[in-house]
């Protein structure tokens, strides 16, 4: 086989490979070009120059960087990033009418900036529930704190709570199903204008079961001498099973020696 | 300008220095960058505002543009300087492949076996033909250079996963989607992509698991609160004290009644549930992390699990009065 051939069958299987992925367009379409430019050579040589006087010494670059933006706006409007899709469609043109554009990277840095504003708001959505159902379990003001501080997180697509909260990647952010959500957004809001969400009828059987106690006093304090349902405080050390990617995470167990 | 900026003005000025330039186009736009970044850096004397201010003002994006502008012009001249491909001084098939050596080296340097293997398929092409581009026809048609890529990162990925807590999901989720997403590639771009949607999806698992996670860890804080409240009542020290500790036994109660019944059916996760889930369960215990990654952790002894469970299936669930809980012992 000639080396003219043998570079055809190079670019062919290049071209082909990226037929076959659905992120490699550009590229695919600039290795046909060349497939089709070399095409008409009578030597490797005279194919090397041609590549390299025209246009497609740069293009296999340009191509490469064109798809690795697409693929970033194609993660970017689906996962509703917007801005983050506007930037890679902004350089997606500025490369389409100047290809010396893709040395210019400062997108990446702006995407990035962009991208981390998305996500921490995200995060901070998330973080609500967990202090929510923490002061729902103890009562104490510093989880009402906590969900004001990742209240003040919130910043794109919007800064405001229930905005967020219509949208459908964050409501799914918060593992109650429907019934209890908008009971839980109504909450938040509460707490975020200073309400009081706490019931205040819950406590009322507290008077009643003390005088029944009392009442049985002596019979309790019998019964003292035979209680046995205390927490175990020793402290054993727990030792995490080891990852195999054969087997299922879930099944995993934790081995427990009393040797603290 | 403040003296805690000045040094990350002169550092942004120092790195686009050491580039060398012949344009004077390129020349005046640096002096111009200057400029601005000076300005600016004299307007903002906030330093714990500073670099969120220079981000969104686009100075930073122009200050990479600029760098990668000036390295890629010195590239340019360094490797440019010929406009005939002279096919004859085209490297040996060794030659060619000895550029992955460095790369090689700094794998072998850290043990890595995949990518270790893979490279040596890579460097035993030498053996099989002299001719360089039959040599890159076997590289692509067998995927060398990005399954080195694939199998390298998802060797490190695994290692790491190796010494950290499997079961705790709020770290582990996103090395798992990115073993996912590397196993499922066939491209870089392709990677880019899963890695992005991965990154989200990370997201949720982890809200998942926080989620549960508060909830145990708030259950066996009202569980153990409850006991302590019984064993107050027993030792009746005084009335006032047996009152206190009858007021926390019934808040006890009646929160973590409330917070069974709201997980169970908000979350449709009961406390059987939980009490199946090997990674939430923990949390009843208290862990506290005696390494970095929680490998090893101390926590409450295990026999507490059936403690537990004992108590929210017969005191806390159960319809009977506290005297009748005390009763039974």
């Amino acid at each position: 086989m000639s080396d003219l051939n043998k570079s055809t069958e190079l670019y062919q299987l290049i071209a082909k490979r990226c037929k076959d992925s659905t992120f490699s367009e550009y590229q695919y379409k600039i290795y046909n070009e060349i497939i089709d430019l070399i095409k008409n050579c009578n030597s490797l040589e005279e194919s090397a120059n041609k590549i390299k006087n025209s246009k497609f010494y740069l293009a296999p670059s340009v191509a490469l960087m064109q798809d690795k933006i697409s693929a970033w706006k194609k993660a970017a409007i689906e996962t509703n990033m917007d801005e983050v899709a506007n930037v890679y469609e902004e350089k997606l043109k500025a490369i389409e009418k100047d290809n010396s554009e893709i040395y210019s990277a400062g997108y990446e840095q702006t995407a990035q900036n962009l991208k981390a504003e998305y996500i921490n708001t995200m995060q901070a959505f998330a973080n609500i529930f967990p202090s929510f159902i923490s002061y729902m379990c103890t009562k104490e003001n510093t989880h009402l704190e906590d969900i004001k501080k990742f209240n003040n997180q919130l910043s794109k697509p919007s800064n405001d709570f229930i905005s967020l909260s219509h949208i459908e990647k964050f409501r799914n952010l918060i593992p109650v199903n429907d019934a209890f959500y908008q009971d839980y957004v109504k909450k938040i809001v509460e707490i975020l204008s200073d309400k009081n969400i706490d019931d205040v009828n819950q406590h009322n059987d507290i008077e009643q079961e003390w005088q029944n106690v009392v009442l049985n006093k002596n019979k309790i304090i019998e019964c003292a001498r035979l209680f046995s349902d205390d927490v175990n405080y020793e402290k054993v050390t727990a030792i995490a099973p080891v990852y195999d990617s054969s087997n299922n995470i879930d099944l995993l167990k934790y081995n427990f020696k009393d040797d603290c | 300008m403040n003296e805690l900026i000045y040094p990350m003005i002169k550092s942004l000025v120092d790195a686009i220095d050491s580039y060398k330039t012949t344009s004077a186009e390129i020349e005046n736009e640096v002096n111009a960058f200057k400029e601005k970044l000076t300005i600016f850096a004299e307007e903002h004397n906030d330093i714990t505002t500073f670099y969120t201010e220079y981000e969104k003002s686009g100075l930073q994006e122009e200050y990479i543009n600029l760098v990668s502008k000036l390295a890629t012009q010195q590239n340019f001249a360094n490797s440019n300087n010929e406009n005939h491909t002279n096919i004859e001084n085209l490297p040996s098939v060794k030659e060619f492949l000895e550029q992955y050596r460095i790369s090689y080296n700094q794998v072998r340097k850290r043990n890595g076996q995949k990518a270790k293997q893979v490279y040596n398929q890579l460097f035993s092409i030498a053996d099989k033909t002299d001719d360089l581009i039959e040599a890159q026809i076997i590289i692509e048609k067998q995927r060398l250079l990005w399954e080195i890529v694939r199998v390298d990162a998802i060797e490190i990925f695994e290692n790491k996963l190796k010494d950290m807590d499997p079961l705790y999901k709020a770290t582990t989720a996103k090395l798992l989607g990115q073993i996912d997403a590397y196993k499922n590639s066939s491209c870089e771009e392709e990677l880019n992509y899963k890695l992005d949607i991965q990154s989200i999806k990370d997201i949720y698992v982890i809200a998942d698991y926080m989620s549960k996670l508060t909830l145990a860890s708030c259950i066996s804080f009202l569980l153990i609160s409850y006991v302590k409240s019984k064993k107050e009542i027993y030792s009746w020290r005084n009335d006032e004290l047996a009152k206190k500790a009858v007021t926390s036994l019934v808040n006890s109660r009646n929160n973590l009644r409330k917070i069974l019944a709201y997980m169970e059916n908000a979350l449709n996760y009961s406390y059987v549930d939980l009490f199946n889930d090997e990674s939430i369960k923990i949390w009843l215990l208290g862990p506290v992390n005696k390494d970095e990654f929680g490998k090893v952790k101390t926590v409450l002894h295990p026999s507490n699990y059936k403690l537990f469970k004992k108590l929210i299936s017969e005191e806390i669930l159960c319809d009977i009065s506290i005297v009748d809980i005390l009763f039974r012992v």
